[in-house]
């Protein structure tokens, strides 16, 4: 019964040892990453950069890093295959189509590299329209300004810029 | 062997001063009320003793019946031997020869006016060409790259641009050249052109861009002005390879001003690796090719580029730092050891040149069999919407885009091939994923469509074919990708 028992609890360290080992082998992989600007303009330049990195924090060179940009309304925008450079470093950059919608944009990015597990990261980025403000906001400025300017006008009829004499 | 050397680079500077004075218009003569035009360029040809020298001869006429035409050489110097090709044509409505001169040993040097004459059934033109034979002390053997060594003549080709100067006027246009290799001796090797030196932003391509002489191939060179370069007289290179033998000419493009759009975009290097096989087994070589070029399908030379072969656990058991030839090609060899592992053997090759971002591609083959798939993306092309197949379009028109996919390692379940299209402007314009399954040796073909706005922008437009293992969003990661490009020509 002893011997069942002893041989179960072996049994059960090697597997436990076997497990242990196994994840050890494949140390995972970080990424450290982001966008240049928070916000872009359509026609703007978005630039992607970032590191790959071990469990100690080190660069690692030579990873596959994989690149997927997902709009607001959840289509792909943009794809991209890269490789990190000697000092780990990566980096991407596209321009912001015209017609692109407004709002938030994932970009989803995953290292790999034999021998590691793969290391991911999501990052984002918000497409505005020009001057930060959207068009009907910018409407509504120009008209109310100009009724300002009218009922001031109005107030004041006789005001007019005038040259004043010079001193003699 | 010294003064071979220096005589070949006197005579090279001779013809190539010769090849600058320029083209004369032939004096055109009417009879039977039709016109042909002919010219001939260059109009003053220097050739050697021992030498031979080239020109092209233009004929055009406004007779719409495409008559035949035939050379001739009126009254040719002694010892000088004029050969057309072809000798004559039908005018459809233009036509085109190659004059080879060729001046025997004997020949006496000095000045001599040549009339070439172009007959049709309803009229005849004329033009003369002037013929230069200098002096060559008699003790030094006649040497030039076009013909090399006369009394051990070995087979070769020369090479010329028609023609040498272009003036683009309008924004994101595009000029062409008739780029013209012709062989001697028995030539009938494959020769690849190629272009280097062009302005930022511009664009090249040849179609073909290789080919055999057999005497005479010809291509056409379409270089594309994008909106991105600064005007001004740009002088690039373009040049036809085969193994060490390399021609080159010179030609320019005047680009004249307009509305410039600024673009932040590194200078990226492209480069592409392949092997010559998807599968190995021990004992057998690998033989690997690259090709690097930057932003524009222009070739680059003297680039660095280390390949590196990595197997399935992340070993690296190949490294080489190589340096690229003309053109920018690189290639390697390894030999597959006995005590390789069985599996997938990945290689990177990483393109470093001044002045550029450093370009990267990998790829991937399989030694024995792989419990992982091993993927490649065989071929990335655009065709017409009837299939033909071709690399230059008009806006409003409909570009498809074919990617032939290989696997030769375990089945990819589950895998995704993608599509991207971008544009001159670095604006992605499409973005299309294609679930798919590729089994162990199947091939996948994906295709899409894409429709060109009537005022889409002129240039090239680069595809991102990729293989990931699922959706990067999901979790997936890119295993295979290859680049492809295509230009938008607004003419």
């Amino acid at each position: 019964m002893m011997s069942l028992r002893s041989a179960f609890i072996l049994l059960a360290l090697l597997a436990l040892t076997t497990a242990l080992v196994t994840s050890c082998k494949a140390e995972p992989l970080s990424l450290t990453a982001g966008v240049e600007k928070p916000t872009y303009e359509r026609g703007e330049v978005v630039v992607v950069r970032g590191y790959v990195l071990d469990s100690k924090g080190s660069t690692v060179p030579y990873a596959t890093v994989s690149l997927e940009v997902i709009g607001p309304t959840g289509g792909q925008m943009h794809i991209a295959m890269l490789l990190s450079g000697p000092d780990g470093s990566f980096s991407d950059e596209f321009t912001v189509p015209e017609e692109v919608a407004e709002g938030a944009y994932t970009v989803y990015i995953v290292a790999s590299k034999t021998g590691y597990e793969d290391g991911t990261l999501t990052t984002t980025y918000t497409v505005i329209p020009e001057f930060g403000f959207d068009k009907p906001f910018m409407t509504a400025l120009i008209v109310a300004m100009a009724l300002i300017a009218f009922s001031i006008k109005r107030r004041n009829p006789s005001s007019t810029i005038s040259h004043r004499p010079a001193d003699s | 062997m010294r003064g071979r050397i220096y005589v070949y680079g006197v005579m090279l500077a001779a013809l190539t001063l010769s090849m600058m004075t320029g083209s004369l218009l032939s004096e055109n003569r009417r009879e039977n009320g039709v016109q042909i035009g002919l010219r001939v360029e260059p109009s003053t040809i220097t050739v050697p003793v021992g030498s031979r020298g080239y020109a092209v001869v233009f004929i055009t006429s406004e007779d719409e019946g495409e008559p035949k035409v035939s050379l001739k050489i009126v009254n040719p110097p002694e010892n000088v031997r004029f050969q057309f090709n072809p000798t004559e044509g039908k005018l459809a409505p233009l036509f085109t020869s190659i004059l080879i001169i060729e001046v025997n040993l004997n020949a006496s040097e000095g000045t001599y006016p040549v009339q070439i004459s172009a007959l049709t059934n309803k009229g005849f033109s004329s033009a003369n060409i002037t013929l230069i034979i200098p002096f060559i002390e008699k003790n030094v053997t006649a040497y030039d790259s076009n013909l090399g060594n006369q009394g051990n003549m070995v087979g070769g080709f020369a090479l010329r641009v028609d023609p040498s100067n272009q003036v683009l006027k309008k924004p994101g246009g595009s000029v062409r050249y008739a780029v013209t290799v012709v062989s001697f001796g028995g030539f009938r090797e494959k020769v690849i052109l190629g272009v280097e030196g062009l302005p930022e932003g511009a664009a090249a391509i040849f179609n073909p861009s290789e080919g055999r002489p057999d005497p005479v191939f010809r291509s056409n060179l379409q270089i594309f002005i994008s909106q991105e370069t600064s005007p001004g007289l740009y002088t690039f290179t373009v040049y036809a390879v085969q193994g060490e033998n390399v021609q080159k000419t010179n030609a320019t493009v005047k680009i004249e001003s307009f509305n410039l759009i600024m673009v932040r975009r590194l200078k990226e290097l492209k480069v592409e690796v392949e092997s010559d096989r998807l599968k190995y087994n021990p004992g057998e070589a690998v033989r690997i090719f690259g090709h690097i070029y930057a932003r524009g399908q222009f070739p680059s030379a003297k680039a660095t580029v280390l390949v590196q072969v990595v197997d399935s656990e992340g070993k690296i058991i190949h490294s080489k730092l190589l340096e690229t030839t003309i053109g920018g090609y690189f290639s390697d060899r390894l030999t597959v050891e006995s005590d390789w592992r069985s599996g997938s053997y990945t290689i990177f090759a990483t393109a470093s040149a001044e002045g550029f971002k450093d370009g990267f591609a990998r790829t991937i083959f399989t030694v024995g069999s792989s419990t992982k798939p091993s993927v490649v993306v065989d071929s990335v092309y655009t065709t017409s919407v009837e299939g033909e197949k071709k690399e230059v379009f008009h806006p409003g028109e409909s570009v498809v885009v074919w990617v032939l996919v290989n696997n030769s390692g375990a089945n990819l379940n589950g895998g995704v091939v993608w599509v991207e299209v971008t544009d001159p402007l670095g604006i992605p314009l499409m973005v299309t994923a294609f679930g798919s399954n590729i089994g162990y040796m199947e091939q996948t073909m994906v295709w899409v469509q894409l429709k060109l706005n009537q005022d889409a922008t002129p240039g090239l437009y680069e595809i991102n074919a990729l293989v990931s293992t699922g959706y990067i969003s999901k979790g997936g990661k890119f295993i295979a990708g290859k680049e492809g490009a295509f230009l938008v020509s607004p003419s």
